[in-house]
């Protein structure tokens, strides 16, 4: 069965936003292996509290990443390295580096894809479509309230090493995106993955990270809408 | 020859008057006439011809973008049901499908979209194959590598692929690649999206709904049931989820309102032209019980100009009947010359008196009726009835009122004291007076001319209905439509021509709108060119499933994952035969649901493409790309720029004829004189529209040829009797002052051809009787 284009894009752009959440330098750890159980906002813990409070109020992020793209049909990854700039003003924008130069830009009007040369193409949202932002928006900032609300929550720790699992509540943007590993240490993400299926995977590993940085306009010209 | 005696004369004229009238009646009763008249505004152009703008705008109408509705359920206040919406939307969707009213009824926002890709992707070999195939070919061939043709494709094939995987809608498409290694599909996202229409997030709260009639919206009958269903639907809505208000578009209820309008303008019109007339009648003659004697004159002039043009057209337009109301004042012209007309002598009888005024009456009947029947010559179906219609008109009041004042016992009426008083000649002041109030007309008809600005616009046909204009308006802006783009018709008698000149006005439009962008379903479909290369390029491919597995295997790929691909590609190839192109366009456009299917269309001898460009209207396509923009097909306005001229040369045509035909009957000395009358008031009219900045159109020529036409009657009768050394007859005054109060009402039409019309014959005769009136003044 042929998937609609528009739903096809959408999905790939909610990856691709999806994939680069905030994030801190890489270090080395053992995180679980296991989702842990199914918790609620009350339900937290003071260290999972702490954490969330963190990553909602670290500000616009600017980060250095991996991406890893798992296909059914390919033997092994297709490996993508680029920057990610996060600004709740402005949205979320990816700039791959490796292989091609191409910017994704991800804010409240849709999805903007612009290549090495400048040229954009908008791709507008669809009423039609799963809430994509509205699923979006509360993982990028961390916020509890609409996190726990779209989101079935799943905690687990070891040691410093985190783990948090997200399962939408909405079928749709389940069937889209799948289940989201965020992974990391202490108040730092290190890693996520979208996992569709066995086959069809997206992983995010997060190389250098700053948070609270300020975008000039030269840069919020380039790399926003 | 022995005059007829009184009493037989009386009884011929009225047995020939009633046979007449009983002879019309019954013709208008057997063609069944009210069944003939048209309200469609697509019976005011030509059925057929030379201009594609016509045969285009008819294809249209008669297909399926003339049987779209437009939804729209709107939320009237703060959303406080939630999910009411949804309900309303599924209440309306049942109750519209259930009508049996409509063919196809579907939510807007992208199921349609979907259906596309769908239909896209199960057909893409056959329509993305070729484009791919042949690209391919020609790059093999620029590059001219050492490896088979099939071999070098399948390298090709497999490393495009894997750059792909790195693109972001890469993720997006994962699902779509096992059977599509070729990228046809993703290749074709751009023109998609482009094509993808609204988007309701965007166009405001609420949920839109397409539908397609079964039947074509101009029927009555068709008109009825869709005001029904959706009424019935409104209702069903308002139950379901009180507070959420309905609102429609579509033609029907344009076409409705339109011919509401249109019917009670035509009563509105020539109920009061009547009234005017009659009105100055009354006022400007002794006896006002007897002016009701120039009744039946009018009466017998509409009896035989709607025999004529019911005799003479399948179908006349209504508007002809609006327009034909201008006969009232025309057609008592001639009472008036035969009945206000004094006898010369005591004793003169009726036979005697006719017999004086049968050359004048002639002249200018006669006259008139060959101009106006030179406008049978019109590309305008229109303008053909009005020319049928005011012509026998005029020959029925002509011939009906020397009849009916035949059998009246005392044939004169005796017009009141200031009708036929004068300005004392010879006076100095009013010498001077004449003089530059004529000097000052001159100016105007010598300046006035070259400041008229010209306004051709099909929609000057139609009755404004400016709430239903709006509310059309804002819910197809609803819809997608947006002032920003600019919608194109690119036609061939074949899907194979169409598709070629497709090609031909996207490369127009490439360098007439640099940085712009054209997309069009109809490159959905392959070229002519590269279907017909097709057998050539497959026939060296018989390696290329092997060669393609072992480049994916060298690319990191899993062959095994591509079956599907492997599968639909060796289905492909074996088929026999291959269609022929024009088949292949045929069924994709048959396949094309929803919206969707108004971007191509393939009926046998027609075929159009949709084009959408991202920019406002601009310049027009060269006719060698067989193309026009909507908004060319919406106002017509250089078909009706090409109809104008014609009509241009038609009415000097005329005016040459009549001209000479005055000049023929009055001679050398006499005739330019008269003729200098209706010439001078046509020019003063044109210049003083054109020095009031008020634009004209193709009305208001028809108008000044009318307008000329009646003028010449008065210069007729002036001269005439200035011949024998009389003062003016008054019945040019009252003639003039009639003819100025219908036209004068016609002037208030809320049509504004109809208004055109009535303005320019108004101001034309009122200038012409000034030039009678202030002519002798000016030489005394």
């Amino acid at each position: 069965m042929m998937p609609a284009i528009g739903r096809t894009l959408a999905s790939a752009a909610l990856a691709l936003c999806l994939g680069c959440g905030v994030a801190a330098p890489r270090a080395c750890a053992q995180y679980p292996a296991q989702p842990g159980p199914e918790t609620t906002v009350s339900g937290l813990d003071a260290g999972f509290l702490a954490l969330f409070r963190a990553l909602a109020n670290q500000g616009s992020v600017r980060s250095e990443f991996t991406e890893f793209r798992w296909f059914p049909f390919r033997a092994g990854p297709v490996v993508l390295e680029g920057e990610m700039r996060f600004s709740r003003e402005f949205g979320l924008s990816l700039r791959y580096t490796k292989p091609v130069e191409r910017i994704v830009i991800a804010d409240s009007a849709g999805i903007v894809l612009r290549d090495a040369s400048g040229r954009s193409r908008e791709i507008e949202p669809d009423g039609r479509m799963p809430d994509i932002s509205g699923a979006l928006v509360p993982i990028l900032r961390f916020d509890t309230t609409e996190l726990f609300a779209r989101f079935r929550v799943h905690a687990a720790r070891l040691g410093n090493a985190w783990r948090i699992d997200l399962v939408s509540r909405d079928a749709q943007v389940g069937l889209l995106v799948g289940g989201v590993t965020i992974e990391g240490t202490e108040m730092a993400v290190r890693r996520i993955d979208f996992i569709r299926s066995p086959g069809q995977r997206i992983e995010i590993r997060i190389n250098s990270s700053a948070a609270g940085v300020k975008f000039g306009t030269l840069e919020r010209t380039r790399y926003f809408r | 020859m022995q005059p007829l005696p009184p009493r037989t004369r009386k009884c011929a004229a009225r047995w020939i008057l009633a046979a007449g009238s009983i002879a019309a009646i019954a013709i208008l009763w057997t063609r069944g006439a009210s069944h003939r008249i048209s309200t469609d505004v697509f019976d005011l152009v030509p059925r057929a011809g030379s201009a594609p703008e016509i045969a285009l705008i008819r294809s249209l109408a008669s297909d399926r973008p003339s049987r779209v509705v437009l939804i729209a359920l709107e939320p009237g206040g703060a959303a406080d049901h939630p999910g009411g919406l949804s309900l309303a939307g599924e209440r309306c969707l049942a109750s519209l499908r259930g009508s049996g009213v409509f063919e196809d009824v579907e939510f807007m926002g992208g199921a349609y979209r979907d259906a596309m890709g769908r239909l896209l992707f199960e057909r893409r070999l056959d329509l993305l194959g070729p484009g791919w195939l042949e690209s391919g070919w020609r790059e093999y061939q620029s590059e001219a590598p050492r490896a088979p043709w099939s071999a070098w494709l399948a390298e090709r094939t497999a490393t495009r692929l894997e750059d792909f995987l790195s693109r972001p809608e890469a993720v997006g498409f994962q699902d779509l690649l096992q059977a599509d290694p070729l990228l046809l599909v993703p290749g074709m996202a751009d023109r998609l999206q482009d094509l993808a229409g609204p988007m309701p997030g965007r166009s405001g709260p609420g949920i839109l709904i397409w539908a397609l009639s079964r039947d074509s919206q101009l029927g009555t009958a068709a008109q009825k049931s869709i005001s029904g269903a959706l009424d019935r639907a409104s209702r069903d809505v308002s139950a379901a989820s009180p507070g959420i208000s309905t609102r429609w578009t579509g033609l029907s209820r344009l076409a409705a309102e339109s011919r509401r309008q249109a019917e009670r303008e035509v009563s509105r019109l020539n109920f009061l032209s009547l009234m005017a007339v009659l009105a100055v009648a009354l006022v400007c003659v002794r006896r006002p019980s007897r002016a009701f004697q120039l009744a039946p004159v009018i009466g017998f002039s509409m009896l035989g100009a709607w025999t004529a043009v019911m005799l003479a057209f399948d179908s006349v337009h209504v508007l002809v009947f609006v327009v034909g109301s201008l006969l009232c004042g025309v057609a008592i012209d001639y009472g008036f010359y035969v009945f206000l007309q004094p006898p010369s002598r005591a004793d003169e009888t009726y036979d005697g008196k006719v017999a004086r005024l049968l050359r004048p009456l002639l002249a200018s009947s006669l006259t008139v009726v060959l101009g106006f029947s030179l406008l049978i010559a019109s590309d305008l179906p229109v303008i053909r009835q009005v020319g049928v219609f005011v012509s026998a008109g005029l020959l029925a009041a002509l011939a009906s009122a020397i009849l009916w004042f035949a059998q009246v016992d005392d044939a004169f009426l005796e017009t009141r004291g200031f009708v036929r008083a004068r300005p004392r000649e010879g006076s100095r002041a009013v010498r001077t007076g004449a003089r530059a109030a004529l000097l000052l007309g001159g100016l105007v008809g010598l300046v006035g001319p070259w400041r008229i600005a010209w306004r051709d616009n099909v929609h000057d046909l139609q009755v404004p209905s400016p709430e239903l204009d709006s509310n059309d308006r804002s819910l197809r802006a609803r819809f997608g439509d947006t002032q920003n783009q600019t919608a194109y018709f690119t036609e061939g008698s074949t899907p194979t021509l169409a598709r070629e000149h497709l090609d031909q006005f996207l490369g127009w439009h490439a360098r007439a709108f640099p940085g712009s962008s054209a997309v069009s379903a109809g490159t959905l479909l392959p070229a002519p060119a590269e279907w017909a290369s097709l057998p050539v390029l497959t026939r060296g491919l018989d390696s290329f499933p092997a060669e393609f597995r072992a480049a994916l295997v060298r690319h990191g790929f899993l062959p095994a994952s591509f079956a599907p691909f492997f599968r639909a590609w060796e289905h492909w190839r074996r088929r026999t035969p291959i269609p022929a192109y024009d088949s292949l366009a045929e069924s994709f456009a048959a396949d094309l649901k929803g919206p969707a299917s108004l971007t191509i269309l393939c009926k046998p001898n027609t075929c159009w493409f949709l084009s959408v460009a991202n920019h406002a209207p601009g310049a027009e396509p060269p006719p060698s790309t067989h193309t026009l923009s909507a908004r060319q097909l919406e106002t017509l306005n250089l078909l009706f720029h090409r109809y104008r001229i014609s009509a241009l040369r038609l009415s000097g045509f005329g005016l040459g004829l009549v001209g000479l035909s005055v000049i023929l009957i009055y001679g050398w000395r006499r005739g330019p004189g008269i003729f200098a009358v209706p010439c001078g008031s046509c020019f003063f009219a044109f210049g003083l529209f054109g020095i009031l900045g008020h634009p004209l159109n193709l009305f208001h020529l028809l108008g000044a040829f009318l307008g000329v036409c009646l003028a010449h009657n008065y210069a007729i009768f002036t001269w005439e009797n200035a011949a024998r050394g009389d003062v003016p007859p008054p019945s040019i005054r009252l003639s003039a002052l009639c003819t100025a109060a219908s036209f004068g009402v016609l002037a208030t039409s809320s049509i504004p051809v109809v208004a055109a019309l009535g303005s320019m014959v108004a101001v034309i005769v009122l200038a012409a009787l000034a030039a009678v009136e202030l002519g002798p003044l000016a030489g005394s």
